[in-house]
């Protein structure tokens, strides 16, 4: 009986692109302003970090059996109702890293349209995902596998023509106060891209693979270092000051770059192809939001995505209509919460794990009697050599 | 089933986007836009005066546009009220802007361009000596959006002066506090001639770099090719060198923490375009015509730097390309650099390969 798994490679490729739009988005201007010539430094700063999240999230997965995810793995660690509790405290902050991205989607797209077309925008966005999330999620790994190609091809085009309009007087010499600020600038960009702890709930959908660390470290380090190259383009083709001020510099230098006399304006292409990422990003958050929904309460049924899709909206509508809001609150309140999903429960859990492990054999969330971990499992597996016995 | 809905949702998206239904979509049709090639921005009695042209085809002569206003973005949205094409701004690649306004400061109008989305930080900016407006007439219009590409196309090749994106001038004036930008002037026949540099300190402009001044900050900045020099040798002889390229390094010269002086070494290379009739190519005669275009050019970019410490302006970002090459003194030479500026040694070394 085949079921819907992806490989460790496709879950990080629909992560690196997922984790691509708010990066791009929102990492670059902050750095420029904090640590100015250096703050293309930001993305290589963050490898430790986000190399640490991923270790936190394997280590309290290592033992798990294939099937089994973050969510089974903070409940073994805190116990049936804490464990649920911080099971939904991921939920509620997913929806609100929902409405957020597609709110920033909308600030990206309208940035050369009329804010008329921005409700259109959002809908067709939503209705894309929502339709993603409802399928295999094997079947959404392989169109990221495609979207990865557009988008490495893309990038490949914007940095080199980028690359060949760096002002070095644009990065050196480096002020005290830019090495100063650098800290603060790794750590915003740790902030942002530690949303990428929500890729542990996908670990249920994903094979066990031998070398899979090694993979998602390699991974991890290739984002930063792509994250890296694309602040340096920045930083070095238009300087701190206007890097600092523009809304999304990437696509404001974009806006500059020409390939001949031939292609101008490459801004209309690059926002084009980068809304595969959005999209991505979006309709993974709808069908993370769905899992846990049906982790959480038991409740299945295709209408989950729509109804997520729909609430996502609404929120942004409700919450993140004003972009000045919007703004202060992707600068002031996503990185703190992002990081304490990424570091301070998982961090917590591991070490209440650990602890647990030394006396007994870990509590399953999926018993009601307080059974461990290993009872349950043999359990689940009988019943289903039974079934399987059944239909054969 | 899963196909069909695909398909319908596709075509759904695709039809919408088409343009056939209207509600979302207002933009105008192709043949009712005026693409603004140029635009040519000068001091008002409401505020600023902007002259607007496309360029011109086979089909129709340039369009000239104009408007007032207290503001440059208020005077462009009021020149949308002029004619019966709607006019765009997407494919603006020039900017003239008049004397009168540069003397009273540019700040208000770069602010405009960084904000505004239509606008490019890649477009070209021209400092006109005299009316910018007067550039756009009906009659010269498209003679000079074409003048102006060439300009941008062939900026330091030759005679023609660098050229300066408005990007450039906005982060160089963050930098360094002063910026340089090429400057036009118009010729009573009706065409745009290269008429040096003209240096903005603060905002405002203070002064020009013209003739042998505007030569020095090509050579310091490494942007000449293909340019011809006339020079002098010491029998009162005329020769002509072609200079094919120059590299310059800018460095300073420190004594206990202070700096002293700027010390520019250049490269050139070149070739004899015009010599005596009676000149006989031997390692003497090359080593003399080597040793006069060095003088030349060394002079040029003292005389460059001279008007520079003048009006005590930085516009080439000397204090930071010296402070790139001595990271240790950056901090003190920041603090120390609008004082010593005006009194430093110049110390200009050029060094001439010539060939056949």
């Amino acid at each position: 009986m085949g079921r819907d798994l992806i490989s460790v490679k496709q879950l990080m490729t629909l992560l690196f692109l997922a984790m691509l739009s708010p990066g791009v988005q929102l990492t670059p201007g902050w750095a420029a302003e904090r640590a100015g010539a250096v703050g293309w430094l930001a993305g290589v700063g963050a490898i430790p970090l986000l190399l640490l999240l991923g270790w936190l999230v394997s280590a309290l997965t290592r033992d798990l059996p294939e099937g089994r995810g973050l969510a089974d793995a903070l409940c073994a660690a805190l116990g049936p109702w804490v464990g649920r509790g911080v099971v939904l405290l991921y939920l509620i902050w997913e929806l609100v890293l929902l409405a957020v991205g597609i709110r920033q989607y909308g600030q990206k797209v309208t940035m050369d349209y009329d804010d008329e077309r921005l409700w259109f925008c959002l809908v067709v966005l939503c209705v894309m995902a929502v339709w993603i999330a409802s399928g295999k999620l094997s079947a959404f790994a392989r169109a990221g596998e495609i979207f990865y190609l557009a988008i490495a091809a893309l990038l490949i085009v914007i940095l080199a023509a980028g690359v060949l309009q760096i002002d070095w007087l644009n990065l050196v010499p480096v002020e005290r106060e830019d090495w100063m600020g650098l800290p603060a600038a790794v750590g915003e960009a740790a902030g942002v891209l530690s949303a990428a702890v929500y890729g542990g709930f996908l670990l249920e959908k994903t094979r066990r693979e031998p070398d899979a660390a090694a993979q998602r470290r390699r991974w991890t380090v290739k984002f930063c270092l792509v994250l890296a190259v694309i602040q340096l383009v920045i930083l070095g083709g238009m300087g701190t000051h206007l890097a600092a001020r523009a809304e999304m510099p990437l696509f404001a230098l974009a806006r500059d770059m020409s390939i001949g006399s031939a292609v101008q304006r490459l801004e209309g292409v690059v926002v084009s192809l980068w809304i595969l990422s959005d999209l991505t990003l979006v309709a993974l958050r709808i069908w993370v939001g769905a899992a846990l929904i049906r982790w959480l309460f038991g409740i299945r049924g295709r209408w989950l995505p729509p109804v997520l899709g729909a609430a996502a909206l609404l929120l942004g509508e409700l919450w993140f209509s004003d972009p000045w809001v919007l703004r202060d609150f992707s600068a002031a309140v996503l990185p703190a919460g992002n990081a304490v999903m990424a570091f301070v429960f998982p961090a917590a859990a591991l070490a209440v794990l650990r602890l647990r492990r030394r006396k007994t054999g870990g509590i399953s969330c999926a018993s009601n009697k307080g059974e461990t971990e290993d009872v349950v499992m043999k359990k689940t597996d009988e019943k289903k050599e039974k079934k399987d016995a059944e239909k054969c | 089933m899963r196909r069909l809905a695909a398909l319908l949702l596709t075509a759904a998206v695709l039809l919408s986007l088409s343009g056939c239904s209207n509600p979302a979509d207002r933009a105008a049709r192709m043949e009712d836009l005026a693409l603004l090639r140029v635009l040519a921005v000068d001091g008002g009695d409401e505020g600023v005066k902007v002259t607007a042209a496309t360029g011109e085809t086979s089909q129709q002569p340039a369009l000239v546009l104009q408007a007032e206003g207290k503001t440059v973005i208020a005077a462009c949205l009021a020149i949308r009220g002029d004619g019966t094409a709607y006019p765009s701004y997407t494919h603006l690649d020039q900017l003239l802007i008049g004397e009168e306004l540069a003397l009273g400061g540019l700040g208000e109008l770069l602010e405009s361009v960084e904000r505004d989305r239509e606008l490019r930080l890649s477009s070209r900016l021209w400092l006109v000596r005299g009316t910018a407006g007067d550039t756009l007439s009906e009659e010269t219009a498209g003679r000079v959006v074409e003048r102006l590409s060439m300009l941008e196309e062939m900026a330091g090749v030759g005679s023609n002066d660098m050229d300066r994106t408005i990007g450039a001038a906005i982060v160089s004036l963050q930098r360094s506090g002063a910026t340089f930008l090429p400057a036009l002037t118009l010729s009573e026949e009706g065409n745009l001639l290269a008429a040096g540099y003209g240096v903005l300190k603060g905002d405002r402009l203070v002064c020009y770099l013209e003739g042998d001044c505007s030569k020095g900050v090509d050579l310091m900045l490494g942007i000449t090719t293909d340019d011809v020099v006339e020079l002098t040798l010491p029998g009162g002889q005329a020769a002509a060198v072609r200079l094919n390229g120059v590299r310059s390094g800018i460095s300073g010269e420190f004594r206990d923490g202070v700096l002293t002086g700027i010390r520019i070494s250049s490269k050139l290379t070149g070739t004899a375009a015009q010599l005596p009739t009676d000149w006989v190519w031997t390692d003497e005669s090359v080593g003399l015509l080597e040793e006069v275009t060095a003088d030349w050019a060394e002079d040029c970019i003292r005389q460059s730097l001279a008007m520079m410490q003048s009006v005590n302006a930085d516009p080439l970002e000397l204090c930071r390309r010296i402070g790139g090459r001595a990271p240790g003194h950056w901090e003190s030479l920041q603090e120390q650099w609008e004082t010593v500026f005006p009194d430093l040694e110049v110390l200009a070394e050029a060094e001439v390969k010539m060939t056949r």
